[in-house]
């Protein structure tokens, strides 16, 4: 079979895999927990007109951080490392590494399920965020460009954080470990240093495609030296390719013994 | 008859550990068993042999092809592991379709070819349950059918037996033969003595990570017959299966594990005894879990041989 109608069929099974999956229940659920104290802080605010932080406020102050530096770079991480490691960790592995399909068709068919399926989860939430505050003002709804800038900068931190960790499970058997301390660790210190260092974080391209001028969003890009548009999506996407295409690398030639094989 | 497995010195090692050391055979169509203890190396030979691991030194080839790597040659061939390997989330039915759709059938020949394989291993009516809730001789018969879905040419099976209750496992046997029949190769590993035997004469003992023996079977029964054996068998009503069995001369010692809800019976003569267990439990109708031998079984048989 070649590469694409082979990544085709993995990509399907593993979408409606995943979408049952317990784990994408419990981050759905978790996208939709902003979205909770978005429709208490609405509710509020239409009780009361003169309250002080309106939902909206919330939502573009303290929202879009919960959603590009918390949950995209979690879920990322976790469906990443799910790419090789479920494999090994239900010894599945076996069926498609002795299955008559390229072997990089087997990540690059997971990574793309795992993407929509992360992309859903993330856009659900924030969509629904999105209609929450601007639910008595359909017809003139805020921060509509926002959101929207919002719904592809996560599109394109999700595909390279993703491919990252999809390449660490190729390399690593514990990649979420090497993950966590990569998230909590390297990105959330470095990308305050000065200069050209936080140059050596994902977050920091991600956050210059942000509106990083406007003033609500100022909290957000604390300390950043942004780089130029074009940089960053170069870089982003630089990122995703490469790491896809390491992680192909290693996984065709690499030997994996499950736990009991001895 | 011309060989479709050879290996020639086939070595093995996980860092240290031994797995495989300088194994070279050839295996023809027809079945061929793979005795053995636990930990003994079977395993490692089947994934040697079928793709999954890389030789340290030595070769393994099929049809002539070396195997490891070799996408093209796969679709010739089946493997049914040992340990439980399931997406736990779905049904049978997708797990089984989803492989024959790996093989390059199309979305609809993959839910026939699916359909017609869990049909032949008896779940054709829990097809549509999730696998989480499939007991553990439906798993096995799942993996068996995933392993046959695209008629391979070349089956190879980790014990495929295990905990299949025993009217399953006849049937199971049946469906290896017919492959068999229909001049395919098939190499069964166990560590269970009379299962392979059920299969084929001819065996290929392994131990300690080496081909100890290979040819007719009959050289190594003979030796073993009073070798007293331990068999397990699991079932609500395991007191009663040991009162019902406790008389017999041959059954040597008896042993109860009520939290496992388990009886182990040691027996001197194990034809008898399987004899008169399968006839128990089919007209007592006791619904069995699991039977199996204990893990030192064998290596205790191996030990009595290499003893002598």
């Amino acid at each position: 079979m070649g590469l694409i109608t082979s990544a085709k069929k993995i990509f399907t099974f593993f979408f409606k895999h995943g979408i049952k999956s317990k784990k994408a229940k419990i981050f759905f659920l978790l996208s939709f927990l902003p979205v909770l104290v978005l429709i208490i802080a609405k509710i509020f605010e239409l009780t009361d007109p003169g309250a002080r932080i309106t939902a909206a406020d919330i939502f573009s102050k303290a929202m879009l951080i919960i959603y590009i530096q918390l949950l995209i770079p979690i879920l990322a991480l976790f469906f990443g490392s799910l790419v090789v490691n479920e494999e090994m960790d239900n010894k599945t592995l076996i069926y498609l590494t002795t299955s008559p399909v390229p072997k990089p068709a087997i990540i690059l068919g997971k990574y793309a399920a795992y993407i929509l399926l992360t992309a859903i989860i993330v856009n659900a939430g924030l969509l629904l965020s999105f209609i929450t505050i601007n639910i008595d003002r359909l017809g003139r709804a805020v921060y509509v460009n926002q959101f929207l800038t919002f719904v592809g900068v996560g599109f394109l931190a999700l595909l390279a954080y993703t491919a990252f960790f999809t390449l660490l499970g190729t390399i690593f058997k514990k990649s979420v470990v090497f993950g966590l301390l990569f998230i909590f660790g390297w990105e959330s210190l470095v990308q305050y240093f000065p200069g050209v260092t936080q140059k050596f974080t994902f977050i920091h391209y991600v956050k210059s495609l942000l509106p990083y001028s406007a003033e609500n969003v100022k909290f957000l890009v604390f300390k950043l030296e942004p780089s130029g548009t074009a940089e960053s999506l170069v870089v982003l996407l630089l990122i995703t390719i490469i790491s896809l295409a390491v992680g192909s690398f290693i996984f065709n030639k690499r030997e994996y013994i499950l736990s009991d094989a001895a | 008859m011309k060989s479709v497995v050879k290996t020639g010195n086939l070595s093995k090692w996980y860092g240290n550990i031994l797995g495989i050391s300088d194994i070279s055979l050839e295996i023809s169509p027809g079945i061929t068993g793979l005795l053995g203890p636990n930990g003994a190396g079977k395993s490692t030979f089947l994934k040697m042999i079928s793709g999954q691991l890389k030789a340290n030194i030595g070769t393994a080839a099929i049809f002539g092809e070396q195997v490891f790597s070799n996408q093209q040659l796969f679709s010739r061939i089946g493997f049914c592991p040992e340990y439980d390997s399931f997406y736990h989330d779905n049904t049978g039915f997708e797990q089984v379709a989803f492989l024959a759709g790996l093989r390059g059938f199309n979305k609809k020949e993959a839910a026939q070819k699916a359909e017609a394989a869990i049909d032949r291993v008896g779940l054709l009516g829990n097809k549509d349950k999730l696998i989480r809730e499939y007991s553990l001789g439906m798993r096995q018969r799942l993996k068996f059918a995933g392993s046959i879905v695209h008629e391979p040419e070349v089956l190879m099976l980790d014990e495929p037996l295990r905990g299949i209750d025993p009217l399953w496992r006849v049937n199971i046997i049946r469906i290896i033969k017919e492959f068999e029949k229909a001049g395919k190769t098939i190499i069964v590993a166990s560590h269970i003595l009379p299962e392979v035997e059920a299969m084929t004469d001819d065996i290929i003992l392994i131990h300690q990570g080496k081909v100890f023996a290979q040819g007719d079977i009959h050289y190594i029964r003979d030796l073993i017959d009073t070798h007293p054996h331990m068999i397990s068998v699991k079932c609500g009503d395991y007191r009663k299966l040991a009162a019902l069995l406790i008389d017999r001369e041959y059954i040597l010692d008896v042993h109860f594990d009520r939290e496992s809800s388990k009886v182990t019976l040691k027996t001197d003569h194990r034809d008898k005894f399987f004899d008169l267990l399968n006839r128990t439990i089919v007209d007592h109708k006791i619904e069995v879990e699991e039977i199996i031998s204990p893990d030192d079984n064998l290596q205790g048989v191996f030990d009595y041989l290499i003893g002598r």
